[in-house]
């Protein structure tokens, strides 16, 4: 029995409000608070009887504790601006690493401060919540099924911008005085990060609670690209001719490269390189060799297209196309990635034409469209099928319409590296296909087996 | 573990020898799990062994919660020698444990949490340190060296939260204040312990109790009445009792009266249908399980008068009622007995309220035996001090020393007393006075028949009183003497409480030769409203029985004379000055709560033992459960109408419902979705043009690419229903395109 219905939207509710409460509670009330509680409710049990004990005087010094440990907090107040200096990308998975300039703008000096990035909202959709399962529901017990807290749970630990935003060494600052402290995070997901909440927290002395006051800062982005794997060697020979290259794009055609010596003339050599004067003076043809400067070109077809798939196995697309766009940054060659979104899309990078961050910008900021597209992409590919020397096409899942899609293309004879990723073992028609299989699970590993 | 240093000193050196050595230990989730359940195991073969013993007593069972941190030993140990920084948090939930290895085996990703056990186990420390050191109701008895130790180890470990203090002066600020704030709320605690539970201050004195009143005849202080509640009395029938008799007591010394009950080889022997218990006997049982002192079963209807009780008792405490009760309702028989002298106890109770109806006939003989020579003893040293009072009333005093035995305490009173357990304890202690050496008890006239006759009896009681009344006056200011405070008393102060005028009287009467008996019970005076008359600790109150004509019998042996008083009978003598009880007292605010607090109590305490309390809670529990299904469903149906509070949560909520029932609706009708085929494709396969638009709309709606319209929404479901209720009527009309 699946989630689902109102039952599924009302629980859904109630998981928000309830991760909304305890989000507010467990940022504000410190470790030493929670123990001060158990140890004050055991007291209460073990103690109660005012006739036969004195842990009373326990309980109530530790009520008086936390009594005061809680107006000190809330009653502490600061004014600070911060000011993010940010790198310019950030990669999934990876510590972020980055500076902060804050200035207490307040009369008093500001002791014992902490800094802290907040705006992390790890609440999943309504869609995510009904339509996403953990990995391994369906073994679980008929109760935490049908309420889902364990899905819940999975999916808050996967949701949100970033997964450990550490708070800043504390900072003591004199009224008007500025201090540079460094902040790091790791982002979850690719995308433009958004940082724009940089808290201050404020503990009481006794380190029971603390009071979470916004700062004056402003807006900060940084562009995170996708996760990458290991990516396997390929060896991708295709029937296209090479392609030109060079350290500039030119439209006109012919020789480049560096001049690398003369040579005795061979049959078939172009007139062009015979060197007139070494032959006049040795008096056999010779000919100028340069360095070869044809690199070869390979198209990345990136499937974005949702159906019969999910935005976890989308995801991971689009990291195994940042993998191979990775890889080939070693190469001399031409890339072209290619997909749809809205229209046919395709970038090109590569040796003299543009630096391959370009397509892992692109990548980083691609998105999952509802519309399949795959007759728009067919044509596109096909459009530049003539000029690739191989390409690379990678499915995020599997359904008939790509099967069409591909079909299409292998009719072109266009080498073809073909990668699918989806949840599960590898169909069968898949495997009939020769087309490898990435369970969203084990990617790397899967990649790596080949 | 307070009286254990070197106990406590060997487990310190344990836990605290992980600095000193590099012993370290890679305990898993089941190694931390072993030193817990050993740690358990040490609990329950501690807590067997108590009660092996002698059973396991409030004292016993605070000794080993006092043990605790002994028992959590190994597991605090485990916490210090691991490898691991902390106590996985399933170390304490086999059900936990049993999870994460099932999680383990189907590869689901564990997350393994862990507390530092070490925080919980100073706690605990803390705690099992307090046991049994001191407590607030005796602020006397708190061990200051436990106060101090909580203190320093607290600030000690406050000091150090997080690796260091980073503000010491801010730190000693609010440590102070806590402290302060800490000692206000004890203060409050106390006073509010004394304003509704315990009802007076922590001078107040115990109980009165079946065997034992105590005065303030010797004190020198102004006496403290308490406001608090002891009881409340309906009356219910009859003539309004004026005083409700506590208990009658019969053995005077300096500063309390014993109840010098019946002793073996005395006339009055136990009726057969009567069960001895010691100095008490049990009642009566009726049909019902209640209890009755005659022997004729008679209705409850034909008792002249009726009072119902209700009040917060002890275990064992004496029962207020009329002076001819006979009968008690609303009490077990069998923990309810009677002594010689007519104070009813009650000993056992398991409920901490009692609500019982007594019934009285003050027409029939009372239910206290007739006086024996006890009846008649007076402290020697106050016997000129009475003689010179009764002659200045003008009363002829029979000349002493008239006296067939000495009799003293120890063959008198003490030969048959055999305490039960409670009444053995130290509270029941006399804690200020002491008994009289047996030279100072003297009876006062040798018995001969007839002792005193009903006209003199009235002239004694006559004179006494024009005296009290004239020339004596109430007040509570105590100017007691510690050898005779009566004499002092009736020939120099002439002002005192009831407990002067009561003693005083019954040392009178007895000098005169009537048998007379102290009493102390309540005066009924403060009404409430209706029936309902107030009882508080201001309200008690103390006169004499005097036994009025018989003559003395001897119905002993020769060598072993038994003197008792009969044909006569008990009168009840009041000769405190009636404006006693017209002393204004204003009561505080708080009283208001107090008496509510009170009410409201013992209302709960009765209620919680009551017959009804089941059905009760299954009532209260059906309209609870009622509301609850209630809001669920008012709950689900807001959610389904969409009408929530913010209007993102709204659109998440409220389309993709008509979108799931849509698709029910259609899986209803052309088989359930392939979980490969989008919502959109299947639509469109199955409703062809006619689920063009729906489809479209889910996949915008899906993937939130749009702003939804629930009323296009609504028009579209209805439209690809329509259509496909007439494609079935007319197939091949509008074909759709079938499944890819």
């Amino acid at each position: 029995m699946e989630i689902g219905g109102t039952f599924g939207r009302w629980l859904y509710r109630n998981h928000c409000q309830l991760t909304a409460v305890s989000n507010f509670v467990r940022q504000r009330v410190l470790p030493g608070a929670w123990l001060l509680t158990g140890g004050g409710i055991a007291s209460v049990l073990l103690g109660a009887n005012l006739g036969k004990s004195i842990v009373v005087v326990l309980t109530f010094l530790m009520l008086g504790i936390m009594m005061v440990g809680f107006g000190w907090a809330v009653f502490r107040r600061a004014k600070v601006s911060a000011i993010r200096v940010m790198p310019q990308t950030g990669a999934v998975g990876e510590v972020l690493r980055y500076e902060i300039t804050v200035r207490n703008e307040g009369r008093g000096a500001l002791k014992e401060a902490y800094f802290k990035e907040a705006g992390n909202d790890p609440r999943p959709s309504l869609w995510e919540f009904l339509n996403l399962r953990e990995p391994g529901e369906e073994m679980r017990n008929f109760f935490d099924r049908q309420f889902g807290y364990y899905r819940w749970k999975w999916l808050i630990d996967r949701e949100g911008q970033w997964a450990q935003a550490n708070r800043s060494r504390p900072l003591a600052l004199a009224a008007g005085e500025t201090e540079r402290v460094g902040m790091s995070l790791i982002p979850r997901k690719r995308g433009v990060l958004v940082l724009e909440d940089l808290r201050v927290e404020l503990p009481d002395p006794l380190g029971l609670f603390q009071r979470r006051s916004p700062t004056l800062n402003e807006r900060s982005e940084v562009l995170v690209i996708p996760k990458r794997y290991r990516f396997p060697p390929l060896n991708l020979v295709g029937l296209s001719e090479l392609r030109m290259g060079g350290e500039t794009a030119s439209t006109v055609r012919g020789e480049g490269g560096e001049f690398l010596g003369l040579r005795d003339y061979r049959a078939g050599d172009s007139l062009r390189k015979i060197h007139w004067k070494g032959w006049a003076k040795t008096g056999d043809p010779v000919v100028k060799e340069f360095e070869e400067m044809r690199f070869p070109r390979y198209g990345l077809v990136l499937d974005t297209g949702l159906s019969g798939s999910g935005p976890d196995a989308f995801e991971e697309a689009v990291s195994v196309a940042a993998s191979f766009v990775s890889t080939m940054e070693q190469e001399c060659c031409l890339l072209d990635l290619m997909f749809v979104r809205k229209e046919p899309q395709v970038f090109t990078a590569g040796r003299g034409v543009a630096r391959p961050d370009r397509l892992m910008e692109v990548l980083a900021r691609v998105k999952a469209s509802e519309e399949s597209g795959y007759e728009s992409l067919r044509r596109l590919v096909l459009a530049h099928a003539n000029e690739m020397t191989a390409g690379v096409v990678v499915f995020s899942g599997w359904s008939d319409d790509r099967r069409e899609f591909l079909g299409a293309l292998r009719s072109t004879g266009l080498e073809l590296e073909v990668y699918a990723v989806g949840e599960g073992e590898a169909p069968e028609e898949v495997v009939r296909n020769g087309i490898n299989w990435l369970r969203q699970d084990r990617v790397q590993e899967d990649l790596l087996k080949g | 573990m307070h009286d254990q240093p070197l106990a406590a000193l060997l487990a310190a050196i344990l836990v605290e020898g992980r600095h000193w050595t590099a012993l370290r230990w890679d305990f898993g989730i089941r190694g931390f799990a072993r030193s817990w359940q050993l740690s358990i195991v040490i609990l329950i073969v501690s807590s067997i062994g108590l009660l092996r013993s002698n059973g396991l007593s409030t004292a016993d069972f605070l000794d080993l919660l006092a043990w605790l941190p002994f028992m959590m030993l190994p597991l605090a140990l485990a916490q210090q020698y691991a490898v691991a920084k902390g106590v996985p948090t399933v170390t304490f939930s086999f059900i936990a444990r049993r999870k994460i290895g099932a999680d383990r085996r189907l590869g689901r990703p564990v997350v393994i949490n862990l507390i530092h056990a070490g925080y919980p186990f100073f706690v605990l420390i803390l705690i099992a340190a307090g046991m049994g050191v001191g407590k607030l109701t005796d602020p006397g008895r708190v061990d200051v060296i436990y106060v101090a130790g909580i203190l320093i180890l607290s600030g000690w470990a406050f000091y150090l939260v997080g690796g260091r203090c980073r503000r010491p002066a801010a730190w000693l600020g609010a440590f102070v204040l806590a402290m302060g704030l800490a000692s206000v709320m004890l203060w409050g605690l106390s006073y509010a312990y004394d304003l509704f539970v315990r009802g007076g201050g922590f001078g107040d004195r115990d109980p009165t109790s079946a065997l034992e009143t105590r005065t303030d005849l010797s004190d020198i202080a102004t006496l403290q009445l308490s406001p608090t509640i002891r009881w409340r009395y309906y009356h219910e029938k009859g003539e309004l009792p004026r005083l409700l008799k506590l208990g009658s007591y019969n053995i005077p010394h300096l500063n309390y009266w014993l109840a010098g009950t019946r002793r073996k080889g005395w006339a009055e022997k136990i009726e057969v249908e009567r069960q001895a218990g010691g100095d008490f006997e049990r009642l009566l049982s009726d049909r019902n399980g209640e209890f009755r002192y005659d022997k004729v079963h008679r209705p409850s209807g034909d008792f002249p008068v009726a009072g119902r009780l209700v009040g917060i008792i002890p275990k064992e405490t004496v029962v207020p009622h009329g002076a001819g009760t006979r009968m008690f309702e609303g009490v077990p028989a069998d923990i309810m007995s009677v002594n010689s002298l007519g104070t009813f106890q009650l000993s056992g109770a398991k409920k901490g309220a009692m609500e019982v109806t007594f019934r009285d006939d003050r027409e029939v003989r009372a239910i206290a035996i007739d006086p024996s020579l006890d009846d008649l003893i007076y402290i020697m040293n106050e016997e000129a001090g009475l003689t010179s009072f009764l002659e200045k009333v003008g009363l002829e005093v029979p000349a002493s020393g008239l006296i067939p035995e000495r009799r003293t305490l120890s063959q008198g009173v003490s030969t048959n007393r055999r305490p039960s357990a409670e009444s053995s304890s130290k509270s029941r202690k006399p804690k200020r006075g002491s008994p009289l050496p047996r030279s100072q008890t003297r009876i006062a006239v040798e018995p001969s028949p007839p002792a005193v006759s009903r006209e003199r009896f009235w002239e004694i009681e006559g004179r006494i009183s024009r005296a009290f009344s004239n020339d004596f006056t109430y007040s509570l200011y105590l100017e007691g003497d510690d050898s005779t405070p009566i004499s002092k008393f009736l020939g120099e102060t002439r002002k005192g409480h009831c407990e002067f005028f009561a003693g005083a009287t019954a040392m009178l009467f007895r000098r005169m030769g009537v048998p007379c008996r102290y009493v102390v019970g309540y005066s009924v005076q403060e009404n409430s409203g209706g029936n309902e008359w107030i009882l508080r600790g201001r309200h008690a109150h103390a006169w004499v029985e005097a036994y009025m004509g018989g003559q003395w019998v001897n119905e002993g042996t020769g060598e072993s004379p038994i003197w008792r008083c009969r044909g006569g009978k008990w009168v009840t003598i009041d000769l405190t000055p009636a404006d006693w009880s017209s002393a204004a007292y204003q009561y505080s605010w708080t009283q208001w709560f107090s008496d509510t607090f009170e009410r409201l109590r013992s209302w709960l305490m009765l209620w919680s033992t009551s017959p009804i309390l089941i059905s009760g809670i299954l009532i209260f529990i059906g309209v609870a459960g009622g509301i609850v299904v209630l809001m669920l469903v008012y709950q689900l149906v807001k959610t389904r109408d969409g009408v929530g509070k913010a209007g993102q949560e709204k659109r998440l909520i409220s389309e993709p419902a008509l979108l799931r029932d849509f698709e029910k609706w259609l899986a209803r009708r052309v088989g359930s979705r392939p979980v490969s085929l989008s919502m959109g494709a299947w639509v469109r396969a199955h409703l062809g043009d006619g689920g063009m638009i729906l489809a479209d709309y889910y996949e915008h709606l899906t993937f939130r690419e749009c702003q939804p319209d629930i009323a296009l929404l609504r028009d579209e479901v209805k439209r690809a229903k329509r259509f496909w209720r007439e494609q079935q009527k007319n197939p091949g009309a509008n074909e759709p395109a079938g499944l890819l």
